[in-house]
């Protein structure tokens, strides 16, 4: 360290120019970055459940769509009918756009007098009222429409927007349709749900709200600083540590053309919070070098010398800890790990190279000596907080045993949540109409059961058919579709449209011969059910938006089902939206814990070797693992549920948080080897390191607790747990950590007796 | 020397030739193509093999029967389908089309606008088909541009036609016709919005009792990848074939 601090006073000059320089070429690369709204990243190809995903979506298509449902007195009118046919040829039109089906497009299977017609529901819009009512009646007493394409009151109808089959092509031609559509509301109203709509709306939120309430993260940030140093420089150089730091990141991101993911959005925040650490040491440091005496250069010398290396530890750590999500399986968390980890090293290298060398240059005499040596409170309330962990150990140790013991009762209670719809407040437009379209339509997502063989074959129609109609009763699942509804309906069609008719054919050559009519009036009849060689066929359920819990009851249900009416003879597979969202996001939440547990071994390796002593290493650890089970502890009582915004918390906890630890155990180390008396040494690190300590935790504290204020759900609970554990690996470096260390029966009763 | 001379000769004799075509208008070689076709009966077997776009196959042998504007198609295998037939009837101009499927056991109406959509799932539709009826290529099509040109090596007459009834789902028809026997070779067919639909290629073209017949017919969707191969596996032109034999009682025999 002593070499550093001599190279960054020797080219203090330099070192200015050169950060300066690039800031300034990366600020300008900065405004080329890109939000990436795609969440094809999301989607890792080799896992099963995707591919089965991907699989079905190639075989039958029309997986990914949106719903939008038009809302009037009445459905059937003149005007109302146009307005749906303008819409849906408008719709058709935007790109990534594959198929659009409503009430004025939709064909149907119908017998008459001679034998069976696949037409369209409506040929031609009815023009006077004697047509709208006949055209009325002839649709609702269809079961084919009343009740799936429009509601049985006739105030509701449904108009299905299919995309491609890329995942990630769906949020632009969302974002048109939105816009299309809002030139046809009223008097109707409309609603606009389904997957792709809701990932839209949880993704325009965070990014709204992360942007909106930045400036205030970082007025607090400022105020806190101020009231910290009371020092402009005390407040230019953290903040410019962590704006230097973020145009790096953003600038080097977008000289790679790389966008920014959703994840990524938060990394501004994060910087924010841990960027501004390493500088806070480094000034709290060499305030208190001045306050010992040290003049100028020599001062600036001695604070790189001797706080560096906490610094550094601490940087390390944290990079590390974000570095450790490199192995996540999500490439989305994996650019986010790396971006973080860059950002980091970034503002590690600011505060050790650029912040002294700019102290270097300006006076820093007299009033940072009045400044350290100010607020006599902050020293009284640090000399309690050594008597209490010298004296009063096992008071803290009680306390901590108490805390671990709520949380981990707690933890039971844990519960993921998957469903991007919860991300929402119950009263959010997103909410209301995703809910709407389920009351009307029963979902907006679907279910689909892949099935493998001859459906030919009248036993395995007919055991379709059975688990078909098994499957409707199942809580949350409605309107199955499949090949079986077709061939029903062909029969009924083919028999004067007998409803006593709508049922399967039973012979094969049936089978065969209804199929060979359906593809009679072209390839796509069947597509949508069944594949071209007829050997795979799917079940397409309506499944209502529910919450994570709900809906892996129905699969269960689901699974039981096919158990029941297929395991003997053929292969069954589950797939649709509601499964791909479950799995990705408990995926995330997977790889989030390992990388939890990862980055405690690997933080635990780290402090172990920098601070020569395996038991300090381990003490460090203890407090970050402290912090993670009380961060779980407090989600499970206070039923906030895992998902991929709180489960990240915990690794941000464990590469922010070991910092206070690490600054703790270093300065001790420092103090010990020049004071050779542990509770002197304590005694003097608390004091010092606490304070800086103290500053840097109240600064990202209150910086979180900014986002407090957000409207959307996700992002409350992130800056409010992010505090939270703020507020907990403060308390365990300045609490736990002593106590740790201190806790050496001989040393306590030579101190005793001293006393 | 002797090359200019072989030149000069090259010269003339192309020359005298795409002269004699253009002696042709582009209406006369529709009509010649209309008598190279013209049979009275014919009996045609055929397998037809649709391939979608993944490249899955799906076999089919058909049996069809034509005689003036009257055809009969049935379904000889598979298995399951075997004895499904169709049956297509054009009176004054009116074409009906009936649908006979032995499951069922009787004879059902198939709705008229059905006969502008695919036949029997394949990448033809029944229009397409017409042309191995009695259809004419002078009715259906009115010509605007002739040109000769050379395709698969042989001289061609390539006409631009121009559907004459709006219901085709055409804008426009490219065909290459083989300017020595007028064998249409390759037929391009566009959308309505002028964009390339499908391509049909004509090949293993024998002479069958002085009736020029491709063996194989290939109709592919280049818009949606998809492909429909027909083989002719026996051919019988000019046979006596009943009029009962295209009559809905005879289809439900």
């Amino acid at each position: 360290m002593k070499k550093v601090s001599d190279f960054v006073i020797k080219y203090s000059k330099t070192i200015i120019t050169f950060v300066v320089l690039i800031t300034i070429i990366m600020g300008y690369f900065v405004s080329k970055i890109e939000i990436q709204a795609g969440i094809e990243d999301m989607f890792p190809d080799h896992n099963p459940i995707v591919q089965r995903f991907n699989r079905a979506n190639d075989q039958f298509g029309g997986m990914t769509f949106a719903v939008l449902m038009m809302e009037d007195d009445n459905i059937i009118d003149s005007e109302t009918l146009h307005k749906i046919a303008n819409l849906t040829e408008e719709l058709e039109k935007i790109s990534g756009v594959e198929e659009v089906v409503s009430l004025t497009n939709v064909d149907q299977i119908k017998g008459n007098l001679f034998g069976i017609e696949i037409s369209q529901l409506i040929k031609t819009i009815p023009e006077t009222k004697i047509e709208e009512d006949e055209l009325k009646e002839i649709i609702m007493n269809n079961d084919q429409y009343s009740g799936s394409l429009i509601s049985k009151d006739c105030k509701a109808t449904g108009i299905t927007v299919t995309f491609g089959k890329d995942l990630a092509d769906t949020l632009q031609p969302v974002q048109e349709i939105k816009k299309v559509a809002q030139s046809y509301i009223g008097p109707e109203k409309i609603y606009f749900t389904g997957n792709p709509v809701i990932v839209n709306d949880a993704q325009e939120s965070l990014k709204g709200d992360i942007f909106k309430l930045l400036p205030f993260v970082l007025a607090i940030f400022i105020l806190i600083l101020w009231l910290s140093f009371r020092r402009v420089s005390g407040i230019l150089l953290p903040l410019a540590t962590v704006l230097i730091s973020i145009i790096w990141t953003i600038g080097a991101l977008a000289l790679l053309n790389k966008p920014l993911s959703i994840i990524s959005v938060a990394l501004p925040i994060l910087l924010v919070s841990v960027g501004s650490a390493y500088t806070i040491h480094i000034i709290a440091r060499l305030q208190e070098e001045l306050a010992a005496g040290a003049t100028g250069i020599i001062a600036v010398k001695n604070a790189i010398t001797h706080v560096g290396i906490a610094v550094l530890i601490a940087g390390i750590t944290t990079i590390v800890g974000f570095g450790s999500l490199v192995f996540s399986d999500l490439v989305i968390i994996k650019e986010f790990a790396l971006s973080t980890a860059f950002g980091i090293a970034i503002a590690l290298a600011i505060s050790i190279f650029f912040v002294p060398a700019v102290y270097a240059h300006i006076s820093v005499k007299s009033r940072e000596k009045k400044s350290a040596q100010g607020n006599r409170s902050l020293t009284r309330g640090f000399a309690w907080v050594f008597n209490l962990v010298s004296q009063k150990s096992y008071f803290v140790f009680g306390v901590v045993i108490l805390m671990v013991l709520i949380s981990l009762l707690g933890m039971p209670r844990l519960y993921p949540e998957t469903g991007y719809l919860n991300y929402f407040k119950a009263d959010s437009s997103t909410r209301i109409a995703a809910a709407i379209v389920d009351q009307r339509f029963g979902g907006s997502g679907t279910l689909d059961i892949i099935i493998q063989g001859d459906v030919k074959d009248p036993d395995l129609l007919s055991r379709m058919a059975e688990f078909q109609d098994a499957a409707v009763q199942i809580d949350g699942l409605n309107n199955p579709i499949s090949i079986v509804t077709l061939l029903r309906t062909v029969n009924q069609a083919l028999n004067g449209d007998d409803p006593s008719m709508k049922v399967i054919p039973t012979t094969r050559q049936q089978i065969a011969q209804y199929l060979l009519l359906l593809n009679m009036s072209g390839p796509d009849a069947t597509k949508p059910y069944l594949t071209f060689d007829e050997q795979t066929s799917r079940i397409q359920f309506l499944m209502e938006n529910m919450e994570g819990s709900k809906i892996q009851q129905a699969l269960e249900q689901v699974d039981q089902l096919i158990l029941n009416h297929f395991s003997d003879k053929y292969q069954v597979e589950v797939t649709g939206m509601p499964v791909l969202t479950n799995e990705i996001s408990n995926l995330l939440i997977r790889s989030q814990i390992q990388s939890i547990i990862a980055s405690i071994l690997l933080t635990f390796v780290i402090t172990s070797i920098l601070l020569k002593s395996i038991k300090r290493g381990l003490f460090c650890c203890l407090t970050i693992i402290l912090t993670v089970v009380v961060n779980f502890g407090v989600m499970s009582w206070l039923k906030v549920p895992l998902d991929i915004a709180t489960t990240m918390i915990a690794s941000i906890a464990v590469g922010i948080g070991v910092d206070y630890s690490i600054h703790i155990s270093t300065r001790y180390r420092e103090e010990e080897n020049s004071k050779h008396d542990p509770y002197l040494a304590m005694q003097n690190t608390i004091q010092h390191v606490g304070r800086a300590n103290l500053y840097n935790a109240f600064a990202v504290i209150a910086g979180f607790c900014v986002l407090l204020l957000s409207s959307f759900p996700p992002i409350v609970s992130f800056g409010g747990l992010t505090a939270l554990t703020m507020v907990v690996s403060f308390s365990s470096a300045i609490f736990l950590l002593p106590s740790l260390i201190l806790l050496k029966p001989k040393a306590t009763q030579n101190y005793v007796k001293k006393l | 020397m002797k090359r200019n001379i072989c030149l000069i000769l090259l010269l003339f004799c192309i020359l005298v030739f795409s002269g004699s075509a253009f002696a042709l208008t582009g209406q006369e070689v529709l009509e010649k193509m209309d008598q190279t076709l013209q049979v009275e009966t014919s009996r045609i077997e055929m397998k037809m093999t649709l391939v979608n776009e993944d490249g899955l196959k799906r076999e089919r042998t058909i049996e069809i029967l034509t005689k003036g504007n009257n055809a009969l198609v049935r379904f000889l295998h598979p298995m399951d389908v075997e004895g499904t037939a169709l049956l297509l009837l054009e009176e004054n101009d009116e074409s009906d089309m009936w649908l006979y499927l032995p499951a069922l056991g009787n004879v059902r109406k198939v709705a008229s606008h059905m006969q502008n959509g695919s036949f029997m799932g394949s990448d033809f539709t029944y229009q397409d088909f017409n042309m191995f009826g009695g259809e004419k290529y002078q009715e259906a099509y009115q010509q605007t541009e002739l040109n000769t040109t050379v395709y698969d090596e042989t001289e061609c007459y390539l006409l631009e036609t121009l559907p004459t009834s709006e219901d085709r789902g055409y804008s426009k028809i490219r065909i290459w016709v083989d300017s020595t026997n007028f064998m249409a070779l390759k037929l391009e067919f566009y959308d309505l919005q002028d964009n390339l639909l499908k391509v049909m290629t004509n090949s293993d073209i024998l002479d069958l009792d002085g009736q020029l017949t491709p063996q194989m017919i290939v109709m592919e969707n280049v818009q949606q990848n998809t492909r429909t191969i027909l083989e002719m596996t026996d051919i019988k032109y000019n046979q006596t074939i009943p009029d009962q034999v295209f009559s809905t009682r005879n289809l439900e025999k």
